[in-house]
C-alpha cells in the first residue's frame, strides 16, 4: 500500500488489513458486487485502483437480458436501479473469471431462484479461484429472486445459508437487505446456518422516480433499489443492530462515499466496507482515497490499528 | 444533479434514406462533436445516439428495431426526451483531415466536419462506405458543408465498388492528413487504423457498444479492454484497435 504521507515518514502507518475468516483483507474496502464487475478486466481496473477486494456481478444460473432501459436513475442522494441481475450466466461468468490472478482477491457472488439453484452455483463457482462465496438473498427489484422470491425471512435465508455452507470451505457470506424489519433476527438466522459474515447489505427500497414531463416512472421496471449517501444511516444502524446480535464480521454496504464514512462504520461494527456507487462520485480512485483518509484520521486521533476501532459506537 | 432528463418538442423531420430520418428538435445542447445522448421513450427502452448537431440539437436515427421503429412514427410537435451529452470527444484544431464512416457511422462524423471546417484553412475529406446505394446516407450533406466527398458501395449500386478501407488506401497513396477519424463497422475501423499507421498518421475511433447505464459509467456492460465505451469512450484513440 503507498498511500505513505511525507510527514510519517519515521512513524508506522496505522494498520487498515483486517481479515474474514480466511479472506484476508489488505485494507478494508470491497467493491461491491454489480457495479462493473461484469469481466475481468474491470475488475482488474478495480484491483490496480486499490481496492482490499472486488465482487464480481451476481451470477445466475442462466443468462439474463435483465429490464429493459433505464435501468439506473441518478435522484437526490444517489440511484435508483432496476438491472434485473443482466449477466451472461454461470457457464459464461465462470469462463470470463476463470483467470483471476488473484493478486486482489475476489469474491463470487451468486443469486438463485431456489435452493437447488443456489446449491448448484456455489458448487459451480469454486472453479473460479474466488476467496470467498456471496450468497444475494436481497434484490428488492427482480421477480423470482431476493426479496421478491421471500428469500428476505429468518427461515429462508438459514436454509438457503445451510445449504450452500454444506458445498464450500470457503467464508460463505449472506448479503442482507437493510428494507427488512428485525435485521437482527435474519442476520442471526444466516449465522445459525453457518454463515462466516454479513454483507449489510443491498439496496433499499424499492423506491420510484416520476419524470413530470411524460407523466411516467423513468425505471422500466417503474420501482428500483435505492443506493449512495442517501441511505447510508439506515445501513449505519442495520449494522449496528446486527453487530449486537451476531458475532460473525460485518462488511458495510450502502452510502460509502469517504474514509469518515468507512470509520463510522466500524464504530457501528462492520470489519469491512462495500463501495458501489461512491464510484460515480469520486471515480476509482475512491479506493485509494478512502484509505488515504481513514490513515489520516486515524492518525489525528492516534489509533494505530482499525480493528481496535470495531463497535466503538456501542456502549461497553 | 447531472443526468436529468430533458424533454423537447421535434421541430422537424427530414428523410434521409427509406429507413433513416433526421430530427430535429426544438432545444439546443452544449456539447463536443462524437458526444452522443441516450434518448428514452417512456416504457419501451432507452438507447444512445450520436449528436449530428447541437443547435439545434439534432439527431439522425436509423430504423434497426422496434426501438428506433417507435422512434420513427413520431410526427412533428411530438415530445422527444433525453439525457446527456456523454462520453469523449474528437480532438482537432486546424488542418486536412480524413473522416471515414461506414454505413450510419458516418452520421456522428457530420458534427465533426461542420467544426473543423470552422478553423482557419483546413480541409476535411470524406469516405462514405456504405453496402448498397440505399444505406449511403449525408453525401450530400457533407459536400454542401464543403467536404471532398468519395463514397463506395460493396455491391457497385453507387460510387466505387468495394469497401470503405480500399479508397482509403487509394487516397493515402496521394494524399496526406493529419488526422483521420472513423465510425462504423469494427473490420472497417480495424482496416482503417492499420493503414493510418503505416502511412504515420493519427488516428481515432468511435466505438460502438450495447449501453445500460449509458454515461453513468456504473454498471459494467459496455466495458472494453479495461475501458467504459459509454464513458471513457466513445471516442478513443485509433491504437485501441491495433491487436
Ligand atoms: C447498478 C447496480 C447494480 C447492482 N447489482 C447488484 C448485483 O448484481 N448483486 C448484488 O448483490 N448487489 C447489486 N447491487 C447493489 C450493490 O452491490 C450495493 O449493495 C448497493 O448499491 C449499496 O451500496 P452503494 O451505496 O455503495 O452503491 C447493485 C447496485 C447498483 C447501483
Ligand atoms: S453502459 Fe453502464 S457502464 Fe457503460
Amino acid at each position: 500500500m503507498n498511500i505513505r504521507k511525507k510527514k510519517s515518514k519515521h512513524k508506522k502507518l496505522p494498520n487498515l488489513s483486517t481479515r474474514i475468516h480466511s479472506l484476508i483483507l489488505p485494507n478494508p474496502t470491497i467493491l461491491a458486487s454489480g457495479i462493473l464487475g461484469l469481466d475481468s478486466a474491470s475488475l482488474q481496473k478495480v484491483a490496480r485502483a486499490g481496492a482490499g477486494a472486488v465482487t464480481m456481478k451476481s451470477l445466475t444460473k442462466d443468462p439474463r437480458k435483465g429490464h429493459n432501459n433505464p435501468i439506473l436513475v441518478e435522484v437526490e442522494g444517489g440511484f435508483l436501479n432496476a438491472v434485473g441481475y443482466a449477466n451472461k450466466g454461470m457457464e459464461k461468468g465462470i469462463e470470463e473469471f476463470q483467470e483471476w490472478d488473484n493478486a486482489v482477491p475476489l469474491i463470487g457472488s451468486i443469486v438463485g431462484t431456489d435452493m437447488d439453484e443456489f446449491m448448484l452455483l456455489a458448487e459451480k463457482i469454486q472453479k473460479i479461484p474466488i476467496k470467498a462465496i456471496e450468497i444475494v438473498l436481497s434484490c428488492p427489484h427482480t421477480p423470482g429472486y431476493g426479496l421478491l422470491a421471500g428469500q428476505g425471512t429468518p427461515e429462508a435465508t438459514e436454509n438457503i445459508t445451510k445449504k450452500v455452507r454444506k458445498k464450500t470451505k470457503l467464508p460463505v457470506i449472506v448479503k442482507l437487505s437493510p428494507s427488512i424489519e428485525r435485521i437482527g433476527d435474519v442476520a442471526k438466522a444466516a449465522e445459525a446456518g453457518g454463515a462466516d459474515a454479513i454483507n449489510m447489505g443491498n439496496t433499499l427500497g424499492p423506491g420510484m422516480k416520476i419524470d413530470i414531463e411524460r407523466a411516467s416512472p423513468i425505471l422500466h421496471f417503474k420501482v428500483g433499489g435505492m443506493s449512495g449517501s442517501a441511505i447510508k444511516p439506515i445501513m449505519i444502524r442495520a449494522v449496528y443492530d446486527i453487530y449486537k446480535t451476531v458475532k460473525i464480521p460485518i462488511i458495510a454496504t450502502g452510502g460509502i462515499l469517504t474514509g469518515y464514512d468507512a470509520i463510522e462504520a466500524v464504530m457501528a461494527g462492520a470489519t469491512a466496507v462495500g463501495v458501489g456507487t461512491g464510484i460515480y462520485y469520486r471515480g476509482v480512485t475512491i479506493f485509494k482515497k478512502i484509505q488515504q483518509e481513514m490513515v489520516e484520521w486515524m492518525e489525528s486521533h492516534n489509533v494505530s490499528d482499525i480493528n481496535t476501532l470495531r463497535g466503538k459506537a456501542h456502549p461497553v | 444533479m447531472k443526468n436529468q432528463y430533458i424533454t423537447a418538442r421535434i421541430r422537424s423531420i427530414q428523410k434521409e434514406t427509406e429507413h433513416v430520418k433526421t430530427f430535429v428538435l426544438d432545444t439546443s445542447l452544449p456539447s463536443k462533436p462524437g458526444q452522443y445522448v441516450m434518448v428514452w421513450i417512456p416504457q419501451k427502452n432507452e438507447k444512445p445516439f450520436g449528436i449530428v448537431s447541437p443547435d439545434p440539437l439534432t439527431l439522425t436515427i436509423a430504423q434497426v428495431g422496434p426501438f428506433t421503429k417507435e422512434i420513427h412514427s413520431l410526427k412533428i410537435g411530438d415530445l422527444m426526451t433525453f439525457r446527456g451529452p456523454y462520453g469523449s470527444s474528437f480532438h482537432y484544431d486546424s488542418g486536412n483531415y480524413l473522416l471515414v464512416g461506414g454505413g450510419y457511422g458516418i452520421v456522428p462524423l457530420f458534427f465533426l466536419a461542420s467544426r473543423i471546417l470552422k478553423k482557419k484553412k483546413s480541409t476535411v475529406t470524406v469516405v462514405i462506405g456504405a453496402k448498397t446505394k440505399r444505406d449511403l446516407v449525408f453525401l450530400n450533406r457533407f459536400k454542401k458543408l464543403g467536404c471532398s466527398t468519395y463514397a463506395s458501395t460493396d455491391d457497385g449500386t453507387f460510387g466505387e465498388k468495394g469497401f470503405a478501407g480500399n479508397m482509403v488506401k487509394k487516397l493515402l497513396e496521394k494524399k496526406s492528413f493529419k488526422k483521420i477519424y472513423t465510425c462504423g463497422p469494427r473490420p472497417m475501423m480495424e482496416q482503417v487504423v492499420i493503414l493510418a499507421e503505416k502511412y504515420h498518421i493519427p488516428s481515432e475511433v468511435s466505438m460502438e457498444s450495447f449501453f445500460k447505464c449509458g454515461g453513468i459509467g456504473l454498471c459494467g456492460e459496455c466495458s472494453l479492454k479495461g475501458y467504459l465505451v459509454c464513458k471513457d469512450g466513445p471516442v478513443f484513440d485509433g491504437s485501441l484497435l491495433i491487436p
